[in-house]
């Protein structure tokens, strides 16, 4: 009885703390594919970790380990990725791996409309060679898959 | 003493908008205190913290401590040989003047850059909004309205802070600290064609195709909030454009900040599935743009 008690306040413990995040992969042909996992104490790094891992069949460009930091000031969201994790990506993982960390950011994190990128702690104006940094992106752009 | 005269009503806050002139050099303690509060305000920062000890009466700005009693002052536990603060002391406070036949003005604007950004030129400033943006014929000029400093140096009204020649004011836009202006040069209509990877010039009058060879898509520079709107007519322009050429040629529309196309340069980069698409695409260009 007491141990019967013991799991129920677990498993209700489970649903209560327990989040759905929605992890953006990619198919061969490079289309998005949402899946769902379960997150529970820090969205954002659970989301990062689930990037990077991605299930059997799809792709992923987002590293393992890519992020160094993150603050989130008012609805700005601040990415800080380390700069090692991006050297020698191409022109297409440099994009898809922006499109998969925001559209991901966004469909998870509601109060976020805006988030800013730097890298190893300071403001520079490329990811790696081809994407600009300067600015932050907003929803209104990444709420959606930005590639139709 | 010399009484210091404040030539403006010092607690209106409109009547900042001017420059603070003292026509003295040795400021008493009320005098000091009514300043470094206008000093502030005008700079958004902490105000001086005031206090007293007996009969001595202290005020904290900026890390330095001036105490006084009658006519002794002390400022971080150094007696000041005056009795009251000399004008020089402001710096330590951190308020920049300049001494003019006037007398002294206090500087209320620092311009601490101006940067180009794409065709957007960008003047991040603190304080008063003490300059002005010009046109002239064949130029956009930023002047100083008034004594400001730019980049620690002190600069006097009317003298050019920045000019860029061969364009026009297109819009500007301020928000805190920052001042934007949007530039442009002759009115578009026509387009150059370049492989990707090559420079693009930030004030490009021409629609640009970026081409290189892909999988068949056509990528536009999406637009960002931090421009408050200044990127908005190039992205809605060149996001049109490409919408057309992508139905047409059958290719992906994708939105990215790409650094090869300026901000404000309506343009695209075009990616073409073989070298041997590039005649229809060039024929859809030719026929789209003559719309």
């Amino acid at each position: 009885m007491r141990k019967s008690v013991f799991v129920l306040v677990f498993l209700m413990a489970s649903v209560l703390f327990s989040v759905e995040l929605k992890i953006c992969y990619l198919n061969e042909d490079l289309l998005p594919i949402v899946k769902v996992t379960e997150g529970r104490d820090n969205p954002v790094l659970e989301i990062f970790e689930a990037l990077s891992s991605p299930p059997e069949g799809l792709k992923t460009f987002v590293p393992e380990g890519v992020l160094r930091a993150y603050f989130f000031v008012g609805d700005y969201l601040i990415l800080d990725f380390y700069g090692e994790k991006l050297k020698g990506m191409n022109f297409d993982s440099e994009r898809y791996f922006l499109h998969q960390v925001l559209y991901t950011i966004f469909l998870n994190v509601k109060g976020v409309n805006n988030v800013y990128i730097i890298i190893d702690g300071k403001k520079r104006d490329v990811l790696a060679k081809h994407v600009d940094i300067r600015f932050s992106f907003p929803r209104e752009v990444w709420e959606k898959w930005p590639i139709r | 003493m010399r009484r210091l005269i404040l030539l403006f009503a010092i607690f209106s806050v409109t009547l900042l908008a001017e420059t603070i002139t003292l026509d003295a050099t040795l400021l008493n303690f009320d005098d000091l205190l009514q300043l470094l509060e206008i000093h502030s305000r005008v700079f958004d920062v902490t105000p001086p913290s005031t206090g007293t000890v007996g009969s001595m009466r202290y005020l904290e700005y900026n890390g330095h401590v001036l105490a006084n009693v009658e006519d002794l002052y002390i400022l971080d536990n150094s007696k000041l040989p005056s009795p009251g603060v000399p004008v020089e002391t402001l710096k330590l406070f951190g308020v920049d003047y300049i001494q003019t036949g006037d007398g002294v003005k206090i500087i209320t604007c620092r311009v601490n850059s101006i940067e180009e950004i794409g065709k957007t030129v960008v003047v991040n400033f603190e304080g008063e909004k003490n300059f002005d943006v010009e046109q002239t014929q064949n130029s956009v000029r930023i002047i100083a309205k008034d004594w400001l400093l730019f980049r620690g140096v002190v600069k006097m009204p009317e003298e050019v802070l920045y000019e860029k020649e061969n364009v026009r004011i297109e819009r500007t836009a301020e928000s805190d600290g920052q001042f934007r202006i949007l530039l442009s040069a002759e009115s578009v209509g026509k387009y150059v064609v370049k492989p990707f990877g090559e420079r693009v010039d930030p004030y490009e009058k021409d629609v640009v195709f970026l081409v290189g060879y892909g999988d068949g898509r056509i990528i536009v520079r999406s637009f960002s909030k931090d421009l408050n709107g200044l990127d908005l007519p190039a992205y809605s322009e060149s996001l049109k454009l490409a919408r057309k050429i992508a139905n047409e040629l059958g290719y992906k529309l994708e939105e990215c900040p790409v650094y090869d196309i300026p901000v404000g340069v309506v343009g695209m980069i075009v990616l073409l599935r073989e070298k041997d698409e590039m005649p229809v695409f060039l024929n859809t260009v030719e026929r789209l743009m003559a719309e």
